[in-house]
């Protein structure tokens, strides 16, 4: 393995981020982590890397970094295409950055996340075994132009790879809309809905959305009555937990909130969309649909067998082109944890 | 939603396609709560497979699963065993005293409720420290004290109300009233409950197991200090006796 850095030459929203802090809710600490799971777990794929491997998130915004050392880099989640230098270069492929080139992802015009991840890991500080930031805990390394990020990796210049793309491993982006269906099911709290009907209304994300919620309005802001006004007891909820604040509008609550902030949750977004959420942007339009456990399930395993059949072809790939002992062993899956906090 | 009777008494929600939500039902409000905590313990210390977390908080307990590795039916089932046989004995409990600054600019509601209550600023503080105030369970942010009083005798007579317009960042270590229930907000955070003081005191240690000195079932008491000693009382706490319960 050798230690280098990436020299931050541009940046808006740029964050060190991970799959978050799972186990830690007997604390009251919120799991945090990438916004779009999905992507960053491709991203990492990708490199060999275990699925929780540190990486970078990009949030509606461009970076730009310099790497000083060879490395092996992808990026997934929103951009169309990334630019190594002046080169276009694929997003959802594996790129070889050469010592002394820049890698370049623009902002987002669709979809709101970008992830680079690079083989062997971003280094940054972990608290409660993760490196995700988390305001209220005042973790977290954020991204300014003249930072430098330690990088880590066991890519080596004289490894095969020196043209891209030079694999093609079946991988394209999930496309990206500015109407989001969101598959959800029902809530403990739905009955104190007079109308239930005006859930499946279209929805609007407004711009005070952040990674506590995203905050949804209805178009025509009628209020949604209620049979039952009392505030509910702190308890937990579940990330995609869907709440009535009471304002003619809706929350979803995302990675960053534990408890309930006392509002009755009518509905909870189904474990396979919830990471669509986190590439809703400001103004994008939202439609609930009412799914079953069963159906959502079954999406799941399916990007699940998908992911799996990715990470075989990426060390069938790998293996090939004789950079085998980049993949990491935990490749396809999250590390075992070292942390002895959870459990 | 999917409900299921667990056992007498407790109820199972389907939470999602990867959540369970336990309601305790029936006995008295403080039986319900040694319950969840009971509960929240066991599986903690015997997790399931495709367990991912647990909050046990004053009525309910909250499951988080992995629904690639297990599936409500089996995890209720797993639930079932770790149930106690008899009624569970309530958590030991130690004692706490959080020293506080109370009203000024750290606590920008005490005067507006005393108002409310009827009684003056002085008293609300009392009564505040006082207590007693038990330790319900470790919630949000950082580890923050979820505290209220026996069922049957709350610190104050009345529900007390959030405040009109929620803060969208209040201090850490804001002391927070609301219903029946009190709230140490151990870092800069959102918040909706009245504010009546500040802690010096850290709370949380972010990087020092166990994180927080307390847990569900302590006792905590207030102590109102001087603005002017702030930096006296900016360490850790510490539990002052073991409390028989």
């Amino acid at each position: 393995m050798k230690a280098f850095r990436w020299t931050v030459e541009r940046a808006g929203l740029a964050v060190v981020q991970d799959l978050g802090r799972l186990g830690q809710a007997w604390l009251g600490v919120a799991v945090n982590g990438a916004a779009d799971q999905r992507s960053a777990r491709t991203a990492n794929v990708l490199v060999g890397n275990a699925d929780d491997a540190p990486l970078l998130e990009i949030t509606g915004s461009h970076l730009v970094v310099r790497t000083e050392a060879d490395c092996l880099v992808a990026v997934t989640g929103a951009v169309p295409e990334v630019a190594v230098d002046t080169c276009a270069a694929p997003v959802y492929q594996p790129l070889v950055l050469r010592a002394g080139s820049s890698l370049r992802v623009p902002s987002p015009v669709t979809g709101l996340r970008s992830y680079v991840a690079v083989n062997g890991g971003i280094e940054a500080e972990r608290h409660l075994g993760s490196v995700a930031p988390d305001p209220l805990l005042g973790v977290g390394q954020r991204l300014a132009a003249g930072d430098e990020v330690r990088v880590r990796t066991a890519y080596h210049s004289s490894d095969q790879c020196q043209h891209f793309p030079f694999y093609r491993l079946g991988t394209s982006p999930p496309p990206l809309r500015a109407q989001h269906r969101v598959a959800v099911l029902p809530g403990p709290d739905l009955d104190r809905m007079v109308d239930p009907d005006q859930l499946f209304e279209t929805l609007v994300v407004q711009p005070k959305s952040d990674h506590v919620g995203l905050r949804l309005d209805r178009p025509d802001a009628v209020p949604i009555p209620q049979h039952d006004a009392t505030p509910i007891l702190s308890r937990g909820v579940p990330v995609g937990a869907v709440e009535l604040p009471g304002t003619g509008g809706l929350i979803v609550l995302l990675r960053g909130r534990l408890l309930t902030a006392g509002y009755p949750v009518v509905a909870v977004v189904g474990s396979a969309h919830l990471d669509q959420l986190g590439q809703a942007r400001p103004g994008d339009e939202l439609l609930l649909s009412l799914t079953d456990a069963t159906s959502e399930r079954a999406a799941v395993r399916h990007w699940e067998d998908a992911h799996h059949r990715l990470a075989q072809r990426v060390r069938g790939a790998f293996t090939t082109t004789g950079i085998g002992h980049l993949v990491d062993p935990d490749h396809g899956q999250r590390a075992s944890t070292t942390s002895d906090e959870l459990g | 939603m999917r409900r299921h009777d667990l056992a007498p008494g407790i109820r199972s929600h389907d939470y999602g396609d990867a959540a369970l939500l336990l309601e305790m039902v029936g006995g008295d409000r403080e039986e319900r709560w040694i319950r969840c905590q009971a509960l929240g313990q066991a599986l903690r210390r015997t997790p399931p497979l495709g367990f991912v977390d647990v909050v046990a908080s004053i009525e309910h307990v909250f499951v988080a699963f992995d629904p690639m590795l297990t599936e409500p039916g089996t995890l209720r089932e797993a639930l079932i065993g770790l149930l106690p046989g008899g009624a569970p004995a309530p958590p030991a409990s130690r004692e706490f005293t959080i020293p506080v600054v109370y009203g000024g600019e750290h606590g920008p509601d005490l005067d507006h409720l005393a108002d409310l209550l009827g009684l003056d600023a002085d008293e609300v503080v009392a009564s505040h420290e006082r207590g007693p105030w038990t330790l319900r369970f470790v919630g949000s942010p950082a580890g923050a004290p979820m505290l209220d009083g026996p069922a049957d005798r709350p610190v104050f007579e009345r529900s007390i109300p959030r405040v009109a317009s929620p803060r969208t960042r209040l201090a850490a270590g804001s002391v927070g009233l609301s219903g029946s229930q009190c709230i140490v907000y151990n870092a800069a955070s959102p918040g909706g409950w009245q504010i009546i003081g500040r802690t010096p005191a850290r709370l949380f240690n972010l990087d020092t197991p166990p994180h927080v000195p307390y847990q569900a079932g302590d006792l905590v008491r207030f102590r109102a200090v001087d603005p002017a000693d702030w930096h006296s009382w900016t360490g850790p706490i510490e539990a002052s006796a073991w409390a028989p319960r």
